[in-house]
Formats: C-alpha cells, sequence, structure tokens
C-alpha cells in the first residue's frame, strides 16, 4: 500500500509523524493508500524551506518565473489524461468532470503566465511640485493553501500559480481525503526544475492546518471549505494578522422563468444540480419554478434526473459518480431523512441505488424532493450530495427573497428569454456568481471566484486580477529629485 | 451503448479513428492498384493526425461549465462488419476502403448536430467533409 509523502525544498521527504490516514477510491470502496497526517514540526520544515527559497525567488524576473510556468503548463497537458484518471480514483467524479477539472487548473497557469502586464503598478508625475509617485506591487513572502476534497487538482491552483508567479514562495495543504491527485501533479513540478523551496507540499489534517493558520511566518492563507471551517480560518488569520481569503459552503438556488426555455434548459439543469453528484460549491441546490411553469418543469426534470447514469466514474459515458466517502454519503443519508421526517415529499430517492459491479461503492442515486418549505433543513443547509428540493414561488420578488434570506450567497442561476427579468435578477440577487440560462455560475481563471454572505470570508477573491493584488503589496514611492 | 457524455463521444471517434487506420495498415501491402495503394496510405497518415486532434480536442475543449448529457446517439450505429468481405483482390478492398469512410462520414456528421461546444462541433462537421470528399474521391476511382 502506497504511503505518501511531503514535498519540501525540492525532495520527497517522510514525515515526522506516526499517524497515517486511509485513502480511498469512491467507486469500489477500496482503500488504495495511505496519507500522513503530518505533525506542526512538518509544517515548519515546509515553511523554513519556503522562507529559505524566498529572496532570491523574489529577485528572480517576472518574465523568468512565467518561464517556469509556460514549461509547467506544457508538461500538464502531456499529463493530462494520467491527472484526470487518478483524480477520478481517488475522488468520484466522472471523466469528463475531472478533464474539465484538470483543464481549469491549467488554465489558471496559462492565465498566470501574463504577470508581466498584470502584476503592474501605476505612477503620476508631479503629485506636487518636482514630485513624483509610484505604486509598485511587490511579492511578500510565504503563502499556503489548504484545499478541499471536491476539486482536488483545480482549487490550489486558483492561487498557487498567482502567488509564485508574483514572486512568493508557496506551501500547498491537500485534502488528506484525496492527496494523490497533488502528489501526482508534483512529480511534474520536480520535474519542471523550480529552485529549492519555491514550492512545497505538506500532507495532514488538522494539526497541519493549525500549524499553518499560526505560523509567523507565513504571510497568507487561502482556503476553500465548509462555512464553519472557513469562518474558523478567517478568525484565525486575522488573530496572526494573515492576509486571508477565505471561501466557504454553498446553497444555490436556481430560478426557473414561466417563459424559459425550459427543453434547452433541462440539460443545464441537470448538470448544476448532479454534476460532481452535487458535490461542488456552485451546484444548484434549490430548484424554484417561479408560478405556473412548476408542472412542466418537474415533469421533465424528474424525468431527466432518472435517466442519468450512475456508475464508476472511470467508465467512459457514466454521468453521476459516486460520492467522496462513506462519511460524507451517511451524510448526504441523514439529510433525506431529515427531508422525509420535516414533511418534504420524496419523488426520486436515490438511497438505495445498485450500480452493477460496485457493491461496496459510496452511491447515492439521483433524489429529489417535492413540496419543499423554506424553513426545512433541506432547504436551508448545504447538503453536498445529489439532493434536489423544489420549493415553488409565485413571482420573482418570492424567489429573490428566498436568495436573500438565505445564510449562504455564493451562487444563483435564472432560466428566463425576458432580458428585463435577467437584469433585475442579477442586479438584485445577493450572490456573488449569478448565471442566466446556465446553471454553474463559474468564473473562468481571469475571474474573480468567491461568494457573499456565509459563504466567503476576506476581502479578495481567488483567480481574475485579484489574485495579482491579493498576493502583492502596494509599495507607494514619493520621489523628490529636483 | 449511448454515447451519453462529451467524453465518450470524442472517445468513440478516437476509437473508429484508430480502428480504420489499423485495418488500412493490415490492408496496404495488399493493394496491387497503385491509386488504391496510395489512397489507403494517405487515409493511414490523415488519421494519425486525426487521431492527435482527438486527444487535443478532448483535453483543450473540454468545458466544466457545460457538460450537459447528450441523449439519442448510439455507438452500435456506427458498428461494421469486415468478415465476408474479400482482402484479397482490390476491389474488396475497396468496398472496404468505402466502408471505413462512410463509416467515419456518418459518425462525424452526426457527432457535429450532437455536440453544444461550437469549437468542437466545427472540428467534427470538417472531418465530416473531409470524408465525403474521400468518399467520393474514391467512388471514382477504377481498381
Amino acid at each position: 500500500m502506497e504511503r505518501i509523502k511531503n514535498y519540501i525544498n525540492g525532495e520527497w521527504v517522510t514525515p515526522e509523524t506516526k499517524e497515517y490516514g486511509d485513502i480511498y477510491c469512491p467507486a469500489t470502496g477500496e482503500k488504495i493508500g495511505e496519507v500522513p497526517f503530518s505533525t506542526a514540526s512538518d509544517v515548519d520544515k515546509a515553511v523554513k524551506a519556503a522562507k529559505e527559497a524566498y529572496w532570491d525567488w523574489r529577485c528572480t524576473p517576472p518574465l523568468t518565473r512565467a518561464r517556469y510556468f509556460f514549461r509547467l503548463k506544457e508538461m500538464f497537458e502531456k499529463a493530462f489524461e494520467d491527472i484526470a484518471r487518478i483524480l477520478v480514483t481517488e475522488e468520484g467524479k466522472t471523466l469528463d468532470e475531472s478533464r474539465g477539472e484538470v483543464r481549469r487548473m491549467i488554465e489558471n497557469v496559462e492565465h498566470a503566465t501574463g504577470v508581466t502586464t498584470l502584476m503592474t503598478g501605476y505612477n503620476l508625475e508631479d503629485i506636487a511640485h518636482g514630485i513624483d509617485c509610484t505604486a509598485e506591487r511587490q511579492p511578500i513572502g510565504v503563502f499556503g493553501v489548504i484545499a478541499p476534497f471536491n476539486f482536488p487538482a483545480m482549487v490550489p491552483w486558483w492561487f498557487l500559480p498567482y502567488a509564485v508567479v508574483c514572486g512568493n514562495t508557496y506551501i500547498v495543504k491537500p485534502s488528506e481525503q484525496v492527496p494523490l491527485t497533488q502528489t501526482r501533479i508534483f512529480e511534474i513540478i520536480d520535474e519542471c526544475g523550480f529552485p529549492e523551496g519555491v514550492i512545497n507540499m505538506v500532507h495532514g489534517s488538522r494539526e497541519a492546518v493549525n500549524a499553518m493558520l499560526y505560523h509567523p511566518d507565513i504571510a497568507g492563507i487561502s482556503f476553500v471549505g465548509q462555512s464553519s471551517t472557513a469562518r474558523y480560518v478567517y478568525k484565525a488569520c486575522g488573530e496572526t494578522g494573515k492576509r486571508v481569503q477565505s471561501l466557504g459552503g454553498a446553497k444555490n438556488f436556481i430560478l426557473v422563468m414561466p417563459d424559459a426555455e425550459i427543453d434547452k434548459a433541462i440539460p443545464s439543469l441537470i448538470t448544476s444540480f448532479y454534476g460532481c453528484a452535487g458535490e461542488r460549491c456552485l451546484s444548484g441546490s434549490v430548484l424554484v419554478p417561479v408560478g405556473d411553469v412548476y408542472d412542466e418543469l418537474k415533469e421533465k426534470f424528474v424525468a431527466a434526473a432518472k435517466a442519468l447514469k450512475v456508475g464508476n466514474g472511470l467508465e467512459e459515458g457514466v454521468q453521476m459518480g459516486p460520492l467522496v466517502s462513506k462519511k460524507h454519503m451517511e451524510k448526504v443519508l441523514s439529510y433525506i431523512e431529515k427531508g422525509i421526517e420535516e414533511g418534504a415529499e420524496l419523488i426520486l430517492d436515490g438511497r438505495n441505488i445498485v450500480v452493477d459491479g460496485y457493491p461496496n461503492g459510496f452511491f447515492i442515486g439521483p433524489t429529489i424532493f417535492d413540496k419543499v418549505t423554506p424553513d426545512m433543513t433541506i432547504a436551508k443547509e448545504e447538503i453536498f450530495g445529489p439532493v434536489v428540493s423544489i420549493v415553488r414561488v409565485k413571482n420573482l420578488d418570492e424567489g429573490l427573497k428566498l436568495i436573500e434570506n438565505s445564510e449562504y450567497g455564493n451562487a444563483a442561476c435564472l432560466y428566463t428569454t425576458n432580458g428585463k427579468t435577467a437584469r433585475e435578477f442579477k442586479y438584485r440577487a445577493v450572490a456573488s456568481m449569478m448565471g442566466i440560462n446556465l446553471g454553474i455560475a463559474a468564473p473562468m481563471s481571469f475571474f474573480p471566484f468567491g461568494g457573499a454572505k456565509g459563504s466567503f470570508f476576506g476581502d479578495i477573491k481567488g483567480q481574475g486580477r485579484e489574485a495579482f493584488q491579493f498576493f502583492t503589496d502596494t509599495k507607494v514611492v514619493i520621489q523628490r529629485w529636483t | 451503448m449511448t454515447l451519453s457524455t462529451f467524453g465518450a463521444i470524442i472517445g468513440f471517434a478516437a476509437e473508429i479513428i484508430d480502428e480504420t487506420k489499423r485495418i488500412c495498415d493490415g490492408l496496404v501491402e495488399k493493394a496491387k492498384n497503385p491509386l488504391l495503394k496510395e489512397a489507403l496510405q494517405n487515409l493511414i497518415k490523415e488519421e494519425e493526425k486525426n487521431y492527435a486532434l482527438m486527444e487535443k480536442t478532448r483535453r483543450e475543449n473540454v468545458t466544466e461549465m457545460i457538460l450537459e448529457p447528450i441523449t439519442g446517439f448510439e455507438r452500435e450505429d456506427y458498428a461494421i462488419r469486415l468478415d465476408g468481405l474479400n482482402q484479397e483482390n482490390d476491389e474488396g478492398l475497396m468496398d472496404i476502403l468505402l466502408l471505413l469512410i462512410d463509416r467515419e462520414k456518418r459518425f462525424f456528421q452526426d457527432a457535429s448536430k450532437k455536440v453544444s461546444l461550437p469549437e468542437v462541433a466545427g472540428i467534427f462537421k470538417k472531418l465530416g467533409r473531409k470524408k465525403e470528399e474521400a468518399l467520393q474521391k474514391c467512388k471514382g476511382m477504377e481498381v
């Protein structure tokens, strides 16, 4: 059984810890490896290496730094299929979803290579008589990411390439549930030849996370995960004076207007609610038929959900894979029980799905509750599984109220053929990522990613131009030579 | 089996391209007519490029945001049977060649309508057009 290692200072290192966790294949339920739960001392070694590497890297010209990423992109392209398959094996999503994720990872590398334009500052002569002023972006030091299980390839790369191309050094802490994907990615980083200590990886769980949060030599943290932890990370970084962008959970409402093109919307809605088995912060969670669209929408949506092919994501043609772990599957099942208890009508039950050849996989089939009311637990809490709640509303205002009352504000989507309605929706809805006639409002690498309310703690979001802001300090230089 | 995802369609395209190449590899030395031999050789070269194109398309055009389920596209509709066809004379080889090119033409043309991404639909459309041209050229060939 493979025991994976940390990557520190350009070398694969066996951590000091004696504690290891199990890694599972969600489709088969089999153990496929062991991950170290690194200690604070292991984290400290990575921070020391990153700190040691910082000054030389910071003084390396940005274009030279970018060249490492040009090379890395080409290496990622060559290893594309390999990374995608490892990802499916440990996370469970389908091959297409995995390929899409790896693509998005690479897109962040591509965007980051624009550093020579995107990192520039600005200046103004004669801010006072004979005095000139420049605002220059400078790297800051050691940054790190604490990543979630649901996008093991992509999420660390919402941050890493920008931090490093700006001249910072970096530490990745992958999710202990899915550490194999980043391990493969770090083999490529190793081959790419970055200077020692510039990019490091420490595996682990709670102790490693706390060690990163409270380490005095880490300047900033990016976190993605559930909201309770996001809040904790935000507070800890506040206490220790770190920069922080902490992305939390979601409860996304998808409104369908009576004028929507239902047949066109259905495939997109299905992707929204059941893509990645609902384990993504942009997934639709509550389907909101507005007015008299309810009957037609419900009938067609249920039929399409029933037709989804559930199975091992490695098999081409499978449209929905298993959940990441037995524990998570049980959590999602408990939400289904809760929905029944609270009086929602279970109109599609995915609890006892049988997937041929995979009796021990962590599968839940597409599940739909009708007659859900806004006060029910399944309408309020993040389920992170293939469970849809249908909440009917009379009009757009009522739908917007649902979004406003949610503690989350990650994404919201609307299906309509009316431009005025669309504008009204995007103008008023309290969520940060909006989809009009699409169900996954996922910003690409050159736009910022992050939510509002309980879905985001911090000021500067991931990706986009904002990434260059988060990973640099703006130094203002005022000069008089006259 | 239904080709129900983007990856399944691209995967099947790569599969039939590879199959065409392998079959032609086995036939090229049997062809006596120089024009037929050349047609087989050209197809082998073209299929090498097409296979690489499919791999590139799968890698670069997969868009996580719009991976929508695909319906009504069956791989069985593109199954071909070569047993019973004579591989020992040029007429028989030409029949096989036409069958292979026609299968690809039909598949690429149908796939261009099933895939919602315009870039990918465009690639299939172009491949379908090229196969149609190849088909007409082969049909006009005297062996």
